[in-house]
């Protein structure tokens, strides 16, 4: 309970931290008397959204001249078995961070999973160069972050947040995302033997990998949507839904009426 | 006599009651074969080589005639705003979005990689709704999670309602997405705007 309060005085702040960017930041609300577009508004959870468009064309400018080519040219440079090399380190890397998710989810199955994961695949699987768990025994990667435990503690998501550089989130989902950097212990290790810049390339070169694994899917969404930044919203939402219900589509119910 | 003559006629209307809801009501069985049937014509039309698009866009024409509800879809996609719209305006809407929606899947669906769609279980929603869940898997990559909410249309036959990929209702990112536009321009916007990218998509 205690938890939850604290957490609507922080949503109190950033409604606060709104109404000083209200000149330019927020969208204005609908008429009270209007029960439809209350709805409507509230469903859309975006009261910051003229901010949130301009750090979005931000970021899609920055894509354009930066994170799109680099993309580019680490698909181009590296072949796809390179490429998936790095991308399983970098993932079991982060495998710490499931399983402290896990745990404090209090869900002993995927725990152990990424827990098992972390073991098999930083031995056998030659310091996570190869997913062994996954190639060989079938245990594909579980996917737990920050947001997702607080989201299980009945925290809800709070207003839809663009952030520079790392893109769609939400109030909850981008503090989850601070919490999940101090939550591994590898940054821990990294800053106390003063090698922060390991860390710092390896978020780099996960930003990369990821950008190169969306290139062809970010095109086609932005070459067939009205409205990109309304369809990118739309689709992280449903994607968090999805994550924190751990894929039970009758869970998150993401089918209409 | 007329007790058992009035015990005949109320087991008769029961079993006839219970014969009509089980008529209607889908099963797995008959589920899982229309999304089988849905799959087997999709890969056949995603075999056409995409240069001859005509070819293709016919075929996914059909596919989306014969296996989805495109009414249910146009009248949910527009959420509340298809119920402030004239006759007029659904018939102008229908006209653009059957188009845009081709245009989508035509242009997003590249040539046939060899995947494989698997059928994995089903879930009954209600009595005329069903979700049929299922996998596509290709070489590289992994799996992608694909559920299809299949229903029955007006006591008759199956149609697809909305796909969810990955757990995301195409159908409500879509919703969302026009949402916006229409609060922005109103539904004749919404109209304008898919006239242009199809124009802008026949040009290409």
């Amino acid at each position: 309970m205690t938890r939850k309060f604290r957490f609507n005085r922080m949503l109190a702040a950033a409604t606060g931290a709104c109404m000083v960017l209200a000149a330019t930041g927020c969208a204005t609300p609908p008429d009270a008397n209007d029960p439809d577009a209350v709805a409507e508004w509230e469903e859309t959870n975006d009261p910051l959204e003229p901010m949130n468009r301009a750090i979005f064309d931000f970021n899609m400018a920055l894509d354009e001249v930066l994170l799109k080519p680099l993309a580019k040219g680490y698909r181009f440079i590296f072949p796809q078995y390179v490429r998936d090399r790095i991308h399983d380190v970098l993932q079991n890397a982060g495998e710490p961070i499931n399983f402290f998710n896990a745990v404090l989810q209090a869900d002993s199955d995927r725990a152990a999973t990424a827990l098992g994961r972390l073991m098999l695949n930083s031995t056998f699987g030659l310091a996570g160069l190869y997913d062994l768990a996954d190639y060989e025994f079938d245990i594909p990667v579980t996917d737990e972050d920050f947001g997702q435990t607080m989201a299980t503690w009945g925290i809800n998501d709070g207003p839809y947040l663009m952030l520079p550089l790392l893109g769609p989130s939400s109030v909850r989902d981008g503090l989850g995302r601070g919490a999940d950097v101090l939550m591994n212990p590898l940054s821990w290790y990294f800053r106390n033997t003063d090698r922060e810049w390991i860390g710092y390339t390896m978020m780099g070169v996960e930003g990369i990998d990821i950008r190169e694994r969306n290139l062809e899917t970010l095109d086609e969404i932005e070459r067939t949507s009205l409205d990109f930044y309304a369809a990118i919203r739309s689709l992280y939402r449903q994607r968090r839904a999805d994550l924190i219900a751990n894929g039970v589509v009758t869970e998150s119910n993401p089918f209409l009426e | 006599m007329m007790k058992k003559l009035a015990l005949l006629a109320v087991a008769f209307g029961l079993s006839l009651a219970v014969h009509a809801t089980s008529a209607f009501a889908i099963t797995d069985k008959e589920a899982e074969s229309f999304v089988e049937d849905l799959i087997d014509q999709a890969i056949h039309a995603l075999k056409i080589d995409p240069a001859n698009e005509a070819e293709r866009r016919q075929a996914f024409q059909s596919l989306l005639t014969d296996k989805f509800d495109i009414d249910g879809i146009r009248q949910r996609v527009l959420g509340r705003a298809w119920r402030d719209a004239t006759d007029a305006q659904k018939a102008a809407f229908a006209d653009v979005f059957d188009d845009y929606i081709l245009n989508i899947y035509v242009g997003q669906l590249g040539p046939y990689n060899d995947e494989v769609v698997r059928l994995k279980r089903t879930e009954q929603m209600s009595d005329d709704e069903m979700i049929v869940f299922s996998e596509v898997v290709n070489d590289n990559g992994p799996a992608l999670r694909l559920d299809w909410r299949v229903h029955r249309i007006n006591g008759d036959g199956l149609g697809v309602l909305d796909v969810a990929a990955d757990g995301a209702s195409l159908l409500r990112a879509k919703r969302d997405e026009f949402k916006e536009v229409i609060q922005r321009s109103g539904i004749d916007g919404l109209i304008e705007r898919l006239k242009e990218l199809n124009t802008k998509y026949a040009e290409s």
